[in-house]
Protein backbone atom coordinates (compact mmCIF):
# COMPACT_ATOMS: atom_id res chain seq x y z
CA UNK A 1 0.00 0.00 0.00
CA UNK A 2 1.55 3.33 -1.17
CA UNK A 3 2.30 5.76 2.32
CA UNK A 4 0.79 9.62 2.06
CA UNK A 5 3.00 12.09 3.48
CA UNK A 6 3.38 15.56 3.58
CA UNK A 7 6.35 17.94 3.32
CA UNK A 8 6.56 21.35 5.29
CA UNK A 9 9.68 23.72 4.97
CA UNK A 10 10.59 24.98 7.85
CA UNK A 11 12.33 28.58 7.68
CA UNK A 12 14.85 29.70 10.34
CA UNK A 13 16.95 32.44 12.54
CA UNK A 14 20.27 31.69 12.37
CA UNK A 15 20.84 31.24 15.93
CA UNK A 16 21.09 28.65 18.39
CA UNK A 17 23.12 26.31 15.76
CA UNK A 18 20.24 26.90 13.02
CA UNK A 19 21.32 25.32 9.73
CA UNK A 20 18.98 27.22 7.64
CA UNK A 21 15.88 25.53 6.12
CA UNK A 22 14.91 22.54 7.73
CA UNK A 23 12.78 19.87 4.70
CA UNK A 24 10.45 18.02 6.96
CA UNK A 25 8.96 14.49 6.37
CA UNK A 26 4.84 14.04 7.98
CA UNK A 27 3.51 10.88 7.72
CA UNK A 28 -0.09 11.89 6.65
CA UNK A 29 -1.24 8.75 8.96
CA UNK A 30 0.86 8.23 11.75
CA UNK A 31 1.86 12.05 11.45
CA UNK A 32 5.29 10.71 12.45
CA UNK A 33 7.73 13.52 11.63
CA UNK A 34 11.25 13.52 10.96
CA UNK A 35 14.34 16.30 9.46
CA UNK A 36 15.18 14.89 5.87
CA UNK A 37 17.85 17.57 5.29
CA UNK A 38 19.20 21.25 6.53
CA UNK A 39 19.78 23.96 3.77
CA UNK A 40 22.44 26.38 4.25
CA UNK A 41 20.35 29.86 4.49
CA UNK A 42 20.41 32.84 6.35
CA UNK A 43 17.48 34.19 8.35
CA UNK A 44 15.17 32.84 6.23
CA UNK A 45 12.39 34.40 8.50
CA UNK A 46 9.50 33.80 5.52
CA UNK A 47 8.90 31.02 3.14
CA UNK A 48 6.62 30.53 0.45
CA UNK A 49 5.66 27.57 -2.14
CA UNK A 50 4.65 28.09 -5.40
CA UNK A 51 1.51 26.45 -6.53
CA UNK A 52 3.05 23.89 -8.31
CA UNK A 53 5.40 22.96 -5.43
CA UNK A 54 8.34 22.50 -7.35
CA UNK A 55 9.75 25.84 -6.06
CA UNK A 56 10.51 27.35 -2.64
CA UNK A 57 11.23 31.10 -1.78
CA UNK A 58 12.56 32.03 1.09
CA UNK A 59 13.44 35.79 2.75
CA UNK A 60 16.83 36.81 4.16
CA UNK A 61 15.78 38.65 7.10
CA UNK A 62 19.26 40.15 7.74
CA UNK A 63 20.73 43.47 7.12
CA UNK A 64 23.06 42.64 4.04
CA UNK A 65 22.45 40.80 0.54
CA UNK A 66 25.39 40.48 -1.87
CA UNK A 67 27.06 43.15 -0.29
CA UNK A 68 24.50 45.54 0.01
CA UNK A 69 22.21 47.12 3.30
CA UNK A 70 19.54 45.12 1.33
CA UNK A 71 17.76 41.55 2.35
CA UNK A 72 16.79 39.62 -0.24
CA UNK A 73 14.48 36.64 -1.75
CA UNK A 74 16.05 33.67 -2.55
CA UNK A 75 14.77 30.43 -4.78
CA UNK A 76 15.18 26.78 -3.95
CA UNK A 77 14.51 24.05 -6.82
CA UNK A 78 12.36 21.20 -4.46
CA UNK A 79 14.13 18.03 -5.31
CA UNK A 80 12.11 14.79 -5.10
CA UNK A 81 13.36 13.45 -1.68
CA UNK A 82 12.29 17.09 -0.71
CA UNK A 83 16.13 18.41 -0.31
CA UNK A 84 16.44 22.33 -1.87
CA UNK A 85 18.67 23.43 -4.23
CA UNK A 86 19.46 26.64 -4.26
CA UNK A 87 18.58 28.71 -7.52
CA UNK A 88 20.08 31.92 -6.65
CA UNK A 89 18.29 35.46 -5.15
CA UNK A 90 17.64 38.73 -5.22
CA UNK A 91 17.92 41.64 -3.39
CA UNK A 92 15.11 43.39 -2.26
CA UNK A 93 15.70 47.30 -1.78
CA UNK A 94 14.97 47.38 1.55
CA UNK A 95 16.20 45.89 4.91
CA UNK A 96 14.95 43.02 7.48
CA UNK A 97 12.96 41.42 4.13
CA UNK A 98 10.23 39.84 6.66
CA UNK A 99 7.52 38.59 4.16
CA UNK A 100 7.05 36.61 1.19
CA UNK A 101 4.32 35.43 -1.34
CA UNK A 102 4.52 33.96 -4.75
CA UNK A 103 1.19 34.76 -7.26
CA UNK A 104 -1.25 32.16 -8.19
CA UNK A 105 0.46 31.76 -11.75
CA UNK A 106 3.88 31.59 -10.30
CA UNK A 107 4.90 34.16 -12.35
CA UNK A 108 5.35 37.08 -9.63
CA UNK A 109 7.14 37.03 -6.27
CA UNK A 110 6.19 39.90 -3.82
CA UNK A 111 8.73 40.63 -0.79
CA UNK A 112 7.99 43.46 1.98
CA UNK A 113 10.78 45.24 3.80
CA UNK A 114 10.89 45.96 7.73
CA UNK A 115 13.18 48.39 7.53
CA UNK A 116 12.67 50.96 4.86
CA UNK A 117 8.91 50.13 4.24
CA UNK A 118 9.05 49.40 0.40
CA UNK A 119 8.18 46.32 -1.24
CA UNK A 120 9.22 44.46 -4.18
CA UNK A 121 8.11 42.83 -7.34
CA UNK A 122 10.41 40.00 -8.33
CA UNK A 123 9.15 38.44 -12.06
CA UNK A 124 9.94 34.46 -11.60
CA UNK A 125 11.17 32.44 -14.65
CA UNK A 126 9.57 29.64 -15.93
CA UNK A 127 12.92 27.68 -14.16
CA UNK A 128 11.65 29.09 -10.87
CA UNK A 129 14.64 31.64 -10.54
CA UNK A 130 13.93 34.95 -9.18
CA UNK A 131 14.79 37.71 -11.63
CA UNK A 132 16.04 41.04 -10.84
CA UNK A 133 13.28 43.38 -8.94
CA UNK A 134 10.68 45.05 -11.32
CA UNK A 135 9.04 47.17 -8.89
CA UNK A 136 10.15 48.86 -5.80
CA UNK A 137 7.10 50.70 -3.93
CA UNK A 138 8.45 53.15 -1.29
CA UNK A 139 5.88 54.41 1.87
CA UNK A 140 4.85 57.79 1.66
CA UNK A 141 7.82 60.08 2.58
CA UNK A 142 6.02 62.00 5.39
CA UNK A 143 5.99 58.63 7.27
CA UNK A 144 7.87 59.07 10.27
CA UNK A 145 8.49 55.01 10.88
CA UNK A 146 9.05 53.24 7.55
CA UNK A 147 8.27 49.96 7.91
CA UNK A 148 5.93 47.07 6.24
CA UNK A 149 4.97 43.63 8.06
CA UNK A 150 3.31 41.52 5.39
CA UNK A 151 2.50 41.43 1.77
CA UNK A 152 0.86 38.94 -0.23
CA UNK A 153 -1.36 39.28 -4.27
CA UNK A 154 -4.73 40.20 -3.80
CA UNK A 155 -6.72 38.42 -6.60
CA UNK A 156 -4.92 38.16 -9.79
CA UNK A 157 -4.46 42.56 -10.19
CA UNK A 158 -3.59 43.54 -6.75
CA UNK A 159 -1.07 43.40 -4.14
CA UNK A 160 -1.92 44.28 -0.37
CA UNK A 161 0.41 45.22 2.12
CA UNK A 162 0.40 45.67 6.13
CA UNK A 163 1.86 48.87 6.33
CA UNK A 164 3.01 50.10 10.10
CA UNK A 165 3.82 53.57 8.83
CA UNK A 166 0.69 54.72 7.74
CA UNK A 167 -1.19 51.84 10.06
CA UNK A 168 -2.97 50.76 7.61
CA UNK A 169 -4.17 48.07 5.21
CA UNK A 170 -2.97 49.18 1.64
CA UNK A 171 -3.64 48.43 -1.96
CA UNK A 172 -1.63 48.59 -4.80
CA UNK A 173 -1.76 47.50 -8.45
CA UNK A 174 0.33 44.94 -9.23
CA UNK A 175 1.18 45.81 -12.66
CA UNK A 176 2.55 49.18 -11.77
CA UNK A 177 2.82 49.75 -8.07
CA UNK A 178 0.00 52.36 -8.57
CA UNK A 179 -1.48 52.91 -4.75
CA UNK A 180 -5.75 52.17 -5.44
CA UNK A 181 -6.58 52.11 -1.71
CA UNK A 182 -6.21 51.66 1.78
CA UNK A 183 -7.73 51.53 5.31
CA UNK A 184 -6.27 52.88 8.41
CA UNK A 185 -7.03 50.99 11.35
CA UNK A 186 -8.42 53.25 14.38
CA UNK A 187 -6.65 53.77 17.24
CA UNK A 188 -3.18 52.97 15.77
CA UNK A 189 -2.82 49.51 17.05
CA UNK A 190 0.32 47.17 15.45
CA UNK A 191 -0.91 45.59 12.76
CA UNK A 192 0.50 42.37 11.77
CA UNK A 193 -0.62 40.30 9.16
CA UNK A 194 -3.63 39.01 6.66
CA UNK A 195 -5.25 37.00 4.49
CA UNK A 196 -7.67 36.68 1.93
CA UNK A 197 -10.33 33.85 1.56
CA UNK A 198 -12.86 34.40 -1.91
CA UNK A 199 -13.70 37.90 -1.97
CA UNK A 200 -12.64 38.81 2.07
CA UNK A 201 -9.74 39.80 3.52
CA UNK A 202 -8.64 39.26 7.55
CA UNK A 203 -5.96 42.12 8.80
CA UNK A 204 -4.85 41.26 11.73
CA UNK A 205 -3.11 43.66 14.54
CA UNK A 206 -0.16 42.29 16.72
CA UNK A 207 -1.54 44.36 19.41
CA UNK A 208 -4.53 44.47 20.35
CA UNK A 209 -5.78 41.13 18.84
CA UNK A 210 -8.42 42.01 16.57
CA UNK A 211 -8.96 40.87 13.40
CA UNK A 212 -10.72 43.54 10.65
CA UNK A 213 -12.93 41.85 7.93
CA UNK A 214 -13.24 43.40 4.66
CA UNK A 215 -15.39 43.02 1.93
CA UNK A 216 -13.02 42.80 -1.70
CA UNK A 217 -14.83 45.83 -3.37
CA UNK A 218 -12.00 47.01 -5.61
CA UNK A 219 -13.21 45.69 -8.74
CA UNK A 220 -16.50 47.12 -8.54
CA UNK A 221 -15.58 50.24 -6.18
CA UNK A 222 -11.54 50.40 -6.13
CA UNK A 223 -12.13 50.19 -2.28
CA UNK A 224 -12.38 47.65 0.74
CA UNK A 225 -15.41 47.47 2.80
CA UNK A 226 -15.35 47.28 6.57
CA UNK A 227 -17.60 44.33 7.64
CA UNK A 228 -16.51 43.35 11.10
CA UNK A 229 -13.83 43.64 14.29
CA UNK A 230 -13.06 40.98 16.10
CA UNK A 231 -10.45 39.49 18.66
CA UNK A 232 -8.39 36.63 18.27
CA UNK A 233 -8.84 35.86 22.47
CA UNK A 234 -12.28 35.72 23.81
CA UNK A 235 -13.43 38.89 25.36
CA UNK A 236 -12.74 37.41 28.58
CA UNK A 237 -8.65 37.18 27.77
CA UNK A 238 -6.95 39.40 30.36
CA UNK A 239 -3.36 37.65 29.21
CA UNK A 240 -0.89 39.21 26.66
CA UNK A 241 -1.55 39.87 22.82
CA UNK A 242 1.54 39.47 20.34
CA UNK A 243 -0.42 37.83 17.49
CA UNK A 244 1.88 36.21 14.78
CA UNK A 245 -0.22 34.35 11.69
CA UNK A 246 -3.53 34.50 10.15
CA UNK A 247 -4.64 31.62 7.77
CA UNK A 248 -7.59 30.67 6.12
CA UNK A 249 -8.55 26.70 5.31
CA UNK A 250 -8.25 25.87 1.80
CA UNK A 251 -11.81 25.31 1.58
CA UNK A 252 -12.51 28.75 2.98
CA UNK A 253 -14.27 27.15 6.04
CA UNK A 254 -12.11 28.02 8.84
CA UNK A 255 -9.57 31.10 9.59
CA UNK A 256 -6.87 30.47 12.21
CA UNK A 257 -4.72 32.94 14.33
CA UNK A 258 -2.26 32.76 16.32
CA UNK A 259 -1.32 34.44 19.81
CA UNK A 260 2.22 34.20 20.47
CA UNK A 261 2.23 34.70 24.72
CA UNK A 262 -1.02 32.50 25.15
CA UNK A 263 0.74 29.94 23.03
CA UNK A 264 -2.62 29.26 21.01
CA UNK A 265 -4.56 29.35 17.62
CA UNK A 266 -7.74 30.41 17.53
CA UNK A 267 -10.40 28.72 15.24
CA UNK A 268 -13.22 30.44 13.29
CA UNK A 269 -15.85 29.65 11.86
CA UNK A 270 -16.30 31.84 8.85
CA UNK A 271 -20.02 32.51 7.48
CA UNK A 272 -21.17 32.80 4.30
CA UNK A 273 -20.88 36.97 4.42
CA UNK A 274 -17.12 36.37 5.44
CA UNK A 275 -17.55 37.25 8.92
CA UNK A 276 -15.99 35.42 11.58
CA UNK A 277 -17.53 33.24 14.81
CA UNK A 278 -15.01 32.48 17.33
CA UNK A 279 -15.26 28.11 17.50
CA UNK A 280 -12.17 26.96 19.85
CA UNK A 281 -8.73 27.95 21.05
CA UNK A 282 -6.05 25.03 20.61
CA UNK A 283 -3.11 24.91 23.26
CA UNK A 284 0.11 24.14 21.31
CA UNK A 285 2.83 22.06 23.15
CA UNK A 286 5.58 24.57 22.86
CA UNK A 287 6.44 28.22 23.16
CA UNK A 288 6.03 30.88 20.96
CA UNK A 289 4.18 29.89 17.50
CA UNK A 290 5.72 32.69 15.32
CA UNK A 291 4.21 31.23 11.87
CA UNK A 292 2.00 28.45 10.91
CA UNK A 293 1.03 27.06 7.38
CA UNK A 294 -2.17 24.40 6.87
CA UNK A 295 -1.42 21.78 3.69
CA UNK A 296 -2.85 22.29 0.51
CA UNK A 297 -5.23 19.40 1.42
CA UNK A 298 -7.04 21.37 4.49
CA UNK A 299 -5.92 18.68 7.02
CA UNK A 300 -3.10 19.25 8.87
CA UNK A 301 -1.20 21.94 10.81
CA UNK A 302 2.19 23.22 11.16
CA UNK A 303 3.42 25.75 13.74
CA UNK A 304 6.61 26.71 14.22
CA UNK A 305 7.37 27.04 17.80
CA UNK A 306 9.92 29.73 18.02
CA UNK A 307 11.02 29.86 21.42
CA UNK A 308 10.80 26.42 22.39
CA UNK A 309 12.68 25.48 19.21
CA UNK A 310 10.38 22.77 18.16
CA UNK A 311 7.78 22.35 15.62
CA UNK A 312 4.56 20.41 16.17
CA UNK A 313 1.63 18.93 13.95
CA UNK A 314 -2.30 19.54 14.45
CA UNK A 315 -4.92 17.88 12.51
CA UNK A 316 -8.13 19.82 11.47
CA UNK A 317 -11.20 18.41 12.57
CA UNK A 318 -13.76 19.96 10.08
CA UNK A 319 -17.12 18.07 12.63
CA UNK A 320 -16.24 20.05 15.83
CA UNK A 321 -13.80 23.20 14.42
CA UNK A 322 -11.23 22.09 16.75
CA UNK A 323 -7.12 21.40 15.99
CA UNK A 324 -5.32 18.38 18.20
CA UNK A 325 -2.38 17.81 18.27
CA UNK A 326 -0.76 15.13 16.37
CA UNK A 327 2.34 13.26 16.58
CA UNK A 328 5.78 14.29 18.87
CA UNK A 329 7.28 17.92 18.53
CA UNK A 330 10.54 18.12 16.37
CA UNK A 331 13.14 19.56 17.52
CA UNK A 332 14.69 22.71 15.27
CA UNK A 333 16.50 26.05 16.47
CA UNK A 334 14.21 29.30 16.28
CA UNK A 335 12.06 27.94 13.59
CA UNK A 336 10.10 31.21 11.64
CA UNK A 337 8.56 30.44 9.17
CA UNK A 338 6.61 27.27 7.54
CA UNK A 339 5.39 26.66 4.57
CA UNK A 340 3.81 22.60 4.08
CA UNK A 341 2.49 21.07 0.57
CA UNK A 342 -0.60 19.20 -0.13
CA UNK A 343 -0.48 15.07 0.32
CA UNK A 344 2.09 13.22 -1.58
CA UNK A 345 2.25 9.47 -2.29
CA UNK A 346 5.46 7.83 -1.70
CA UNK B 1 44.19 93.72 13.71
CA UNK B 2 44.54 95.28 17.24
CA UNK B 3 45.88 93.04 20.13
CA UNK B 4 42.26 91.68 21.61
CA UNK B 5 41.53 90.56 18.29
CA UNK B 6 45.32 88.96 17.77
CA UNK B 7 44.67 87.40 21.32
CA UNK B 8 41.31 86.04 20.20
CA UNK B 9 42.11 84.29 17.27
CA UNK B 10 44.85 82.87 19.10
CA UNK B 11 42.84 81.39 21.76
CA UNK B 12 40.71 80.10 19.03
CA UNK B 13 43.26 78.72 17.07
CA UNK B 14 44.40 77.18 20.49
CA UNK B 15 41.32 75.69 21.36
CA UNK B 16 41.20 74.25 17.98
CA UNK B 17 44.70 72.98 18.26
CA UNK B 18 43.64 71.32 21.82
CA UNK B 19 40.21 70.05 20.70
CA UNK B 20 42.15 67.75 17.48
CA UNK B 21 44.87 67.25 19.99
CA UNK B 22 42.18 65.31 22.49
CA UNK B 23 40.29 63.60 19.93
CA UNK B 24 42.88 62.40 18.50
CA UNK B 25 44.26 60.88 21.63
CA UNK B 26 40.72 59.46 22.39
CA UNK B 27 41.07 57.43 19.24
CA UNK B 28 44.51 56.17 20.04
CA UNK B 29 43.34 55.05 23.37
CA UNK B 30 40.01 53.32 21.14
CA UNK B 31 42.51 51.59 18.98
CA UNK B 32 44.79 50.46 21.88
CA UNK B 33 41.65 49.24 24.22
CA UNK B 34 39.91 47.53 20.88
CA UNK B 35 43.59 45.56 21.29
CA UNK B 36 44.05 44.66 24.68
CA UNK B 37 40.21 43.36 24.88
CA UNK B 38 38.94 46.45 27.15
CA UNK B 39 35.31 47.20 25.50
CA UNK B 40 34.22 48.31 29.37
CA UNK B 41 36.64 51.03 29.30
CA UNK B 42 35.94 52.21 25.85
CA UNK B 43 32.30 52.16 26.80
CA UNK B 44 33.23 54.20 30.45
CA UNK B 45 35.68 56.18 29.77
CA UNK B 46 35.58 57.49 25.67
CA UNK B 47 31.56 57.18 25.30
CA UNK B 48 28.79 59.75 26.07
CA UNK B 49 26.19 58.94 28.46
CA UNK B 50 23.79 60.00 26.31
CA UNK B 51 21.14 57.89 24.84
CA UNK B 52 21.65 59.96 22.05
CA UNK B 53 24.96 57.77 21.46
CA UNK B 54 24.74 55.43 18.51
CA UNK B 55 26.43 52.84 16.84
CA UNK B 56 26.38 51.67 12.90
CA UNK B 57 29.42 48.98 11.61
CA UNK B 58 28.96 47.93 7.62
CA UNK B 59 25.14 47.26 6.73
CA UNK B 60 24.09 46.60 10.36
CA UNK B 61 21.69 49.26 10.48
CA UNK B 62 21.76 51.96 13.48
CA UNK B 63 21.79 50.98 17.15
CA UNK B 64 20.78 53.65 19.19
CA UNK B 65 20.21 53.77 22.82
CA UNK B 66 22.87 53.05 25.01
CA UNK B 67 22.27 49.51 25.84
CA UNK B 68 22.50 48.74 21.78
CA UNK B 69 25.84 50.59 21.61
CA UNK B 70 26.97 48.49 24.90
CA UNK B 71 26.26 45.09 23.04
CA UNK B 72 29.20 46.00 20.52
CA UNK B 73 31.83 45.84 23.05
CA UNK B 74 30.61 43.73 25.66
CA UNK B 75 32.61 40.68 24.99
CA UNK B 76 34.14 37.67 26.95
CA UNK B 77 37.92 37.51 26.90
CA UNK B 78 38.48 34.20 24.45
CA UNK B 79 41.70 32.71 24.42
CA UNK B 80 43.41 33.45 20.52
CA UNK B 81 40.95 36.00 19.76
CA UNK B 82 42.11 39.14 19.04
CA UNK B 83 40.94 42.52 17.35
CA UNK B 84 43.95 45.57 16.24
CA UNK B 85 42.78 48.71 14.82
CA UNK B 86 45.72 50.95 13.08
CA UNK B 87 44.50 54.80 12.84
CA UNK B 88 45.35 56.69 9.90
CA UNK B 89 45.71 60.78 10.31
CA UNK B 90 42.66 61.80 10.44
CA UNK B 91 40.24 64.58 8.35
CA UNK B 92 39.29 66.07 11.35
CA UNK B 93 36.65 69.58 11.74
CA UNK B 94 35.93 71.05 15.46
CA UNK B 95 32.64 73.26 15.47
CA UNK B 96 33.32 77.17 16.02
CA UNK B 97 32.47 77.15 19.53
CA UNK B 98 34.11 74.23 20.46
CA UNK B 99 31.55 71.74 21.70
CA UNK B 100 31.47 69.50 19.08
CA UNK B 101 33.41 67.53 16.18
CA UNK B 102 33.67 65.01 13.31
CA UNK B 103 36.61 63.23 12.23
CA UNK B 104 37.02 60.91 9.49
CA UNK B 105 40.11 57.65 9.99
CA UNK B 106 40.96 54.93 7.78
CA UNK B 107 42.11 51.91 9.27
CA UNK B 108 43.99 49.08 8.89
CA UNK B 109 42.63 46.12 11.26
CA UNK B 110 42.90 42.46 11.85
CA UNK B 111 40.63 39.51 13.44
CA UNK B 112 41.85 36.66 15.03
CA UNK B 113 40.10 33.79 16.39
CA UNK B 114 42.41 30.81 16.57
CA UNK B 115 39.56 28.58 16.07
CA UNK B 116 40.13 24.94 15.69
CA UNK B 117 43.81 25.85 16.67
CA UNK B 118 43.19 27.29 19.92
CA UNK B 119 42.21 26.21 23.54
CA UNK B 120 38.63 27.33 23.09
CA UNK B 121 37.21 25.12 20.32
CA UNK B 122 34.10 26.39 19.07
CA UNK B 123 31.72 23.57 19.24
CA UNK B 124 30.71 22.14 16.29
CA UNK B 125 26.99 23.04 15.89
CA UNK B 126 28.01 26.40 16.27
CA UNK B 127 26.60 28.00 13.00
CA UNK B 128 29.72 31.26 13.70
CA UNK B 129 32.11 28.29 12.60
CA UNK B 130 31.46 29.51 9.22
CA UNK B 131 33.36 32.87 10.35
CA UNK B 132 36.56 30.79 10.23
CA UNK B 133 37.73 31.64 6.99
CA UNK B 134 41.25 29.77 6.64
CA UNK B 135 41.75 26.15 7.10
CA UNK B 136 45.03 24.24 7.71
CA UNK B 137 45.62 21.28 5.59
CA UNK B 138 44.60 19.20 8.25
CA UNK B 139 41.72 20.97 8.19
CA UNK B 140 41.42 22.95 11.17
CA UNK B 141 39.62 26.01 10.39
CA UNK B 142 40.83 29.31 12.19
CA UNK B 143 40.40 33.26 11.00
CA UNK B 144 43.14 35.43 10.51
CA UNK B 145 41.49 37.97 8.55
CA UNK B 146 42.54 42.00 7.59
CA UNK B 147 39.98 43.98 6.93
CA UNK B 148 40.14 47.92 5.94
CA UNK B 149 37.68 50.41 7.23
CA UNK B 150 36.09 53.62 7.69
CA UNK B 151 35.71 55.28 10.88
CA UNK B 152 33.37 58.24 10.72
CA UNK B 153 32.95 59.89 14.50
CA UNK B 154 30.94 62.48 15.54
CA UNK B 155 31.98 63.60 19.28
CA UNK B 156 31.12 65.82 21.88
CA UNK B 157 32.10 67.77 25.11
CA UNK B 158 30.62 65.95 28.25
CA UNK B 159 31.47 67.40 31.54
CA UNK B 160 34.83 69.07 29.53
CA UNK B 161 35.77 65.58 27.99
CA UNK B 162 35.76 64.80 24.43
CA UNK B 163 34.03 61.89 24.17
CA UNK B 164 32.22 59.36 21.40
CA UNK B 165 28.44 60.38 20.43
CA UNK B 166 27.88 58.60 16.77
CA UNK B 167 30.05 55.89 15.56
CA UNK B 168 29.95 54.72 12.03
CA UNK B 169 32.63 51.98 10.74
CA UNK B 170 32.02 51.14 6.78
CA UNK B 171 34.09 48.14 5.91
CA UNK B 172 35.78 48.18 2.58
CA UNK B 173 36.73 44.74 2.19
CA UNK B 174 37.87 42.18 4.69
CA UNK B 175 39.83 38.83 3.23
CA UNK B 176 42.02 35.78 5.22
CA UNK B 177 45.12 37.05 5.39
CA UNK B 178 46.10 34.18 3.20
CA UNK B 179 43.98 35.61 0.44
CA UNK B 180 43.26 39.01 -1.21
CA UNK B 181 40.16 41.10 -1.02
CA UNK B 182 39.32 40.68 -4.76
CA UNK B 183 38.89 36.71 -4.60
CA UNK B 184 37.76 36.72 -1.45
CA UNK B 185 34.90 39.67 -2.68
CA UNK B 186 32.23 36.93 -3.36
CA UNK B 187 32.67 34.03 -0.77
CA UNK B 188 32.84 37.26 2.19
CA UNK B 189 28.86 37.75 1.21
CA UNK B 190 28.27 33.99 2.48
CA UNK B 191 29.17 35.47 6.18
CA UNK B 192 28.45 39.28 5.94
CA UNK B 193 25.42 38.73 8.29
CA UNK B 194 26.22 36.32 10.21
CA UNK B 195 29.78 38.87 10.95
CA UNK B 196 27.28 41.50 11.84
CA UNK B 197 25.22 39.81 14.23
CA UNK B 198 28.16 38.70 15.86
CA UNK B 199 29.53 42.06 16.31
CA UNK B 200 26.38 43.09 18.06
CA UNK B 201 25.76 40.00 20.44
CA UNK B 202 26.92 40.78 23.54
CA UNK B 203 28.13 38.46 26.34
CA UNK B 204 25.97 40.16 29.19
CA UNK B 205 22.00 39.38 29.40
CA UNK B 206 20.53 41.77 27.76
CA UNK B 207 17.95 44.09 29.18
CA UNK B 208 13.80 44.05 29.42
CA UNK B 209 13.42 46.63 27.22
CA UNK B 210 14.94 43.92 24.64
CA UNK B 211 12.49 41.62 24.40
CA UNK B 212 15.51 39.23 24.26
CA UNK B 213 16.22 40.43 20.90
CA UNK B 214 19.75 43.07 19.65
CA UNK B 215 17.72 44.54 16.66
CA UNK B 216 19.15 47.80 15.09
CA UNK B 217 16.65 50.71 15.78
CA UNK B 218 16.77 51.66 12.32
CA UNK B 219 17.96 51.07 8.38
CA UNK B 220 21.77 51.27 7.54
CA UNK B 221 22.85 55.61 6.64
CA UNK B 222 24.96 54.77 4.08
CA UNK B 223 27.11 51.74 2.71
CA UNK B 224 29.55 50.35 0.57
CA UNK B 225 31.99 47.58 0.25
CA UNK B 226 34.38 45.82 -2.32
CA UNK B 227 32.99 44.17 -4.55
CA UNK B 228 34.43 43.29 -8.07
CA UNK B 229 31.47 44.89 -9.98
CA UNK B 230 31.13 48.34 -7.79
CA UNK B 231 33.06 51.46 -7.94
CA UNK B 232 33.41 53.59 -5.03
CA UNK B 233 30.61 55.83 -3.62
CA UNK B 234 31.38 59.64 -3.32
CA UNK B 235 33.33 61.22 -0.39
CA UNK B 236 31.56 61.79 3.09
CA UNK B 237 30.13 65.19 2.90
Amino acid sequence: MKKSYYQAYIGTNSVRGSQGIYSIHIDADSFETEIIAATQAYNTGGVALDRTERFLYAVNEGMTFDGYADGGVSAYRIERNGELTKLGGQRSFGQRTCCVAVDEAGENVYACNFYHGTWTAFPVAKNGKVLPARLVVEPPREAVWKALHCVAPVGRDYVGVISLAECALVIYRAGDGKRITSFEFPDKPFPRYFEISGKYIYAMMQMPDDIYVFEDRLEEEGSVRLLQKISVMEESFRGMAATSTLRATPDGRFLLAANRPSNSITVFERRKDGTLARRSIAALSGDGPRDFHISRDGKIVVAALQHSDEICVLEIDYESGVLVNRGKNVSIPSPAAVAVSGRMEA
Amino acid sequence: MTIEERLFRLEERMRQSEARAAIADLMSRYAFYCGAGCGERILTELWTKSDEASLEYGASGVYTEHWKVETFYQKEPVPGKLTTLSFSTPLLQVSPDGESARGIWMAFSTETDAGDLGTAVPDISDARRALLSSETAEGKCYRAEILLQKYDVNFVVEDGVWKILHLHVSEYFRCPYDRDWVRYAKERLLTDGMWLESLFASSKPLPPQSHGENLPSGPSTEHWQYGTDRVPDTLPG
